[in-house]
């Protein structure tokens, strides 16, 4: 009956207001936690004062702590559950566009790409200009993007051209040619073969309140189309054929989302490394919920993105004894969890 | 967006003027030329490959001719928007596979969508036409099952209802009972016969069962290598030799009293 009612029914309006509220106190849980302890009331003061603009009421919080809840923490903790959120989003778009449950916010080779950006950065020792890793990253990603839309824009019937076949296809070649690129990459890099495999592994390690403005704008952009282009979403997730008989323009539609979903995954990847698993993972556990009607499930994947992510960042962070890379953590714990599902049947 | 079928003059009308279409090299359609009028049953029938899905997928503009054009109601295919369109064409593909596991009832909603604008939601009319609907097309029963859990002929079914829901002039069926059992094709049939008579709608049927095809439709198109073989009355051309010559098989046809229709029986090897 998911159909029939408004876009935000009673039942997802719930989820929504309980995920939130979650969000909000793992935010400021995860920013009492680490290797300096701050009592959960001083967050929230800290928090509070800066944003009233106030920054001198709380004489009892030291300057120390201060510093360390809004310039470290804070940047690193909303740009790591922004990226979680938008990951899941542009999971939730590319496994409706590609009709394919098993797809992720990578099959198109859009991390493949940004990959590729960020090694020839690094190789070209870039990186002391901090900015330019994540923009050769980002290029990288659009550009991979803009070559498997040329390669997959072709066919005489207007309905299957950009369709799932050809577009995973030519992500699967373009992908391809690009691993192959990234270990020549790391082959020549000598030295600097750990900066790249390290950055590969992903992480959030001195993120500032940059990304935070970067990945929250994209984010919102993103939130926005996805939403606005839900219904037809769902009708393309039935086939190309059925969608454009029914009335949506499947190949418009296809493009923006398909620009869309990958300039999330480009945004995070650029931001923050390879994150496997919450793109793929977190759309399926959403579904589980919510049923499989995008107006429900875009909402709800962002807010359980946001918190997956966030909630394994802060684990890795403050309470593994050494902090190891988001991506390998991510993997180790999605992984499992998506046999689970996997195996229960939910998925086929 | 104002509907056609109020301004007098443009009733459901679709005409097909010298089309041929190419995938690749080999012409899949050769020089077509075709008129469908409403209140008419069309069936098309001839051998795998010869074109029938290729010609319904010009038809409804999923494809566009190499040459000639197609017009319906009057006006070049190409003027029309994909949503006016998918007010006056209700496709059953031969594609019923669905992914993801919406409920029958969702995927019998989507037929409202062309109806629907963008941000809003169903109302009391689409709800109503979408119950009725699916009450004529026994799909009531299943209505908060996952689509993914039915069988192949149950899918089929929801298919054809969300087809219905589109409340179109127009409705083609492409294989549309190739997995359904007898009972429901026939139910499913009578639904569509009574719209054609009692609607004015026109339908284009590929089939594979020249028999029921037979019964049912008013007008029959055989098609051969991309070309139209023979198209005519029903009585006209259920006729052995164009059989025979189209689909290579020793037929005998003749009134059937039971079935009220001319029948064709085949002869082994």
């Amino acid at each position: 009956m998911n159909w029939i009612q408004p876009c935000l029914p009673r039942k997802t309006g719930t989820i929504v207001c309980v995920l939130s509220v979650l969000l909000f106190a793992l935010v400021v849980l995860s920013a009492s936690l680490g290797y300096m302890k701050i009592d959960f009331s001083d967050v929230l003061k800290i928090i509070f004062s800066h944003v009233s603009g106030q920054e001198n009421t709380g004489i009892s919080i030291s300057q120390a702590s201060r510093v360390i809840v809004m310039d470290v923490r804070l940047p690193r903790i909303l740009t790591c559950a922004a990226v979680g959120a938008a990951l899941a989003l542009s999971g939730v778009i590319f496994q409706g566009i590609l009709l394919n449950p098993l797809a992720d916010p990578y099959t198109l080779g859009v991390s493949a790409g940004a990959a590729f950006g960020a090694c020839f950065a690094i190789l070209l020792n870039l990186g002391a200009a901090f900015v330019s890793v994540p923009l050769f990253a980002f290029a990288g990603a659009c550009f991979t993007l803009f070559f498997v839309i040329f390669l997959s824009y072709t066919g005489k019937n207007s309905a299957a051209v950009l369709s799932s076949n050809s577009l995973i296809l030519s992500g699967i070649i373009v992908a391809a040619i690009l691993s192959a690129g990234i270990s020549f990459l790391k082959y020549t890099a000598d030295e600097q073969v750990s900066i790249i495999i390290f950055w590969l592994m992903g992480s959030f390690a001195s993120k500032t309140w940059l990304d935070v403005g970067v990945t929250l704008l994209c984010l919102g952009a993103g939130l926005v189309v996805a939403m606005v282009f839900a219904r037809d979403l769902n009708l393309i997730s039935l086939g190309e054929r059925s969608a454009a008989s029914l009335g949506v323009d499947t190949r418009r539609v296809t493009l923006v989302l398909l620009v869309t979903g990958s300039m999330l995954a480009a945004v995070s990847v650029s931001v923050s490394g390879i994150i496997g698993f919450v793109g793929l993972l977190v759309p399926h556990m959403v579904r589980l919920f919510t049923g499989p009607d995008n107006r429900h499930l875009v909402p709800v994947s962002i807010f359980a993105g946001a918190l997956l992510l966030l909630g394994a960042d802060t684990i890795t962070r403050a309470i593994l004894p050494h902090e190891i890379p988001i991506g390998i953590l991510t993997a180790l714990i999605g992984g499992p969890v998506f046999c689970w599902i996997f195996k229960r049947g939910a998925i086929r | 967006m104002k509907i056609k079928s109020s301004i007098p003059g443009t009733s459901p009308y679709i005409f097909l003027e010298n089309v041929s279409f190419a995938y690749e090299q080999e012409p899949v359609l050769r020089d077509i030329n075709l008129c469908f009028k409403p209140g008419k049953f069309y069936s098309i029938l001839g051998p795998n490959g010869c074109g029938k899905t290729t010609l319904l997928d010009l038809l409804i503009g999923h494809l566009t001719p190499d040459s000639g054009a197609v017009f319906l109601r009057g006006k070049p295919l190409d003027e029309w928007s994909r949503k006016e369109i998918a007010r006056t064409i209700a496709l059953v593909s031969q594609n019923y596979n669905i992914n993801f596991p919406f409920t029958v009832k969702e995927v019998v909603m989507m037929g409202r969508h062309p109806w629907i604008s963008r941000f809003s939601s169903p109302n009391a009319r689409d709800i109503h036409i979408v119950d009725s609907v699916m009450a004529r097309t026994d799909t009531l029963g299943f209505q908060d099952r996952k689509i993914t859990a039915l069988s192949g002929g149950e899918r089929q079914r929801c298919v054809f209802a969300r087809a219905l829901c589109q409340d179109t002039p127009i409705l083609f069926l492409d294989e549309a009972f190739s997995n359904m059992d007898i009972s429901h094709t026939l139910k499913l049939l009578n639904i569509v016969k009574e719209e054609v008579r009692n609607q004015n709608r026109t339908v284009i049927s590929v089939f594979h069962d020249i028999n029921l095809a037979a019964i049912w439709s008013d007008h029959l198109i055989f098609m051969k290598q991309g070309r139209v073989a023979a198209s005519g009355p029903t009585e006209a051309v259920m006729d052995a030799a164009i059989i025979e010559e189209v689909f290579q098989v020793k037929t005998r046809v003749a009134f059937n009293d039971y079935s009220q229709a001319k029948q064709a029986c085949f002869k082994a090897g």
